[in-house]
C-alpha cells in the first residue's frame, strides 16, 4: 500500500549553482527509482543555516511530495543517507498535497521560471575575519610575551 | 492573584511569579516549516521553552516539542547557540 509522504531535502548550493532543474530531477529521480511517484517538488527557500553541516553555512531547501510504499521508503533513507548532494533530508508522512503546493509546483515548471543563484558561501570569508581579529590580538600578545623572554634570556 | 498592600510586609518585597504572554498559534501552524513562530518558542541559547513561557496546553506543546526537533535537524533552528 503506498501512502502520501512530505519529503524535505537539504541540497547542497554547489549542485543548485550548477543546475537547478538538474538538481531538483537528482533529488526527485531518487522518488521514482525506489517504485514512487512525485506530486509536486519545488523550491522552498534557500538560507543560512543555523549550524554549518559539512562546511556549508547556506543551503537550497527542496520540498517535494510523493506516494511510495514502505519499502520504497526504506529504501529512499538509504539511498538519500549516501547521497553527497543532499546535506540532510526529513521524510513526514502526509495526509495529502496541499492545494498551493501543487500550484506553486506548476508554477516553478513554467518555461519563464528562473530559481535565484544562490550567493557565496561565506565560510571562507568567516574564517578571514576570525583570522583577522587574531591578527589583530597578536601584537599585543608580543608586546606581553618579550617582557617575559627577556628574563629567560638574561639567566640563559 | 494579587496581594494587598499590607500582606507584603514592610519592606513590599514580596515574590511574585513571572507572567509572559501566551503564544496565540491554531493547531495547524504548529509545524518544522513555521520557523518564525517557532524562534518565538525557544530562548537565546537555543533552548525550548516550557508550558509556562508558551502558554500552551499539553497536546499543543507536545506538537511545537516535534517541530522545534524537526527544525533543528534540517538546520533551521539552532541545538545550541
Amino acid at each position: 500500500m503506498s501512502r502520501t509522504y512530505e519529503i524535505m531535502y537539504l541540497l547542497d548550493n554547489n549542485v543548485v549553482r550548477a543546475g537547478w532543474k538538474e538538481a531538483k530531477a537528482g533529488a526527485t529521480g531518487l522518488i521514482e527509482k525506489h517504485g514512487g511517484k512525485v506530486l509536486a517538488a519545488r523550491r522552498w527557500d534557500e538560507r543560512m543555516l543555523a549550524y554549518p553541516i559539512r562546511q556549508r553555512r547556506r543551503a537550497t531547501y527542496l520540498l517535494a511530495y510523493g506516494e511510495l510504499d514502505a519499502a520504497g521508503v526504506a529504501g529512499l533513507r538509504r539511498e538519500l543517507d549516501l547521497t553527497e548532494s543532499v546535506l540532510r533530508y526529513l521524510i513526514l508522512s502526509a495526509e495529502s498535497v496541499p492545494a498551493e503546493e501543487l500550484a506553486l509546483t506548476q508554477a516553478e515548471s513554467a518555461a519563464d521560471f528562473v530559481i535565484p543563484l544562490p550567493p557565496e558561501d561565506r565560510i571562507d570569508e568567516d574564517y578571514d575575519d576570525e583570522e583577522a581579529e587574531e591578527g589583530a590580538g597578536e601584537p599585543e600578545l608580543d608586546e606581553a610575551t618579550v617582557p617575559a623572554a627577556e628574563p629567560a634570556g638574561e639567566e640563559a | 492573584m494579587g496581594f494587598e498592600r499590607s500582606d507584603r510586609g514592610e519592606r513590599g518585597d514580596r515574590f511574585e511569579a513571572p507572567t509572559y504572554e501566551k503564544i496565540k498559534v491554531q493547531d495547524q501552524d504548529l509545524h518544522y516549516k513555521n520557523v518564525e513562530l517557532l524562534k518565538k518558542c525557544i530562548g537565546g541559547q537555543g533552548q525550548m521553552f516550557s508550558r509556562r513561557r508558551t502558554g500552551l496546553s499539553a497536546q499543543r506543546q507536545r506538537i511545537l516539542k516535534q517541530a522545534i526537533k524537526r527544525a533543528r535537524h534540517l538546520a533551521l533552528l539552532p541545538f545550541v547557540e
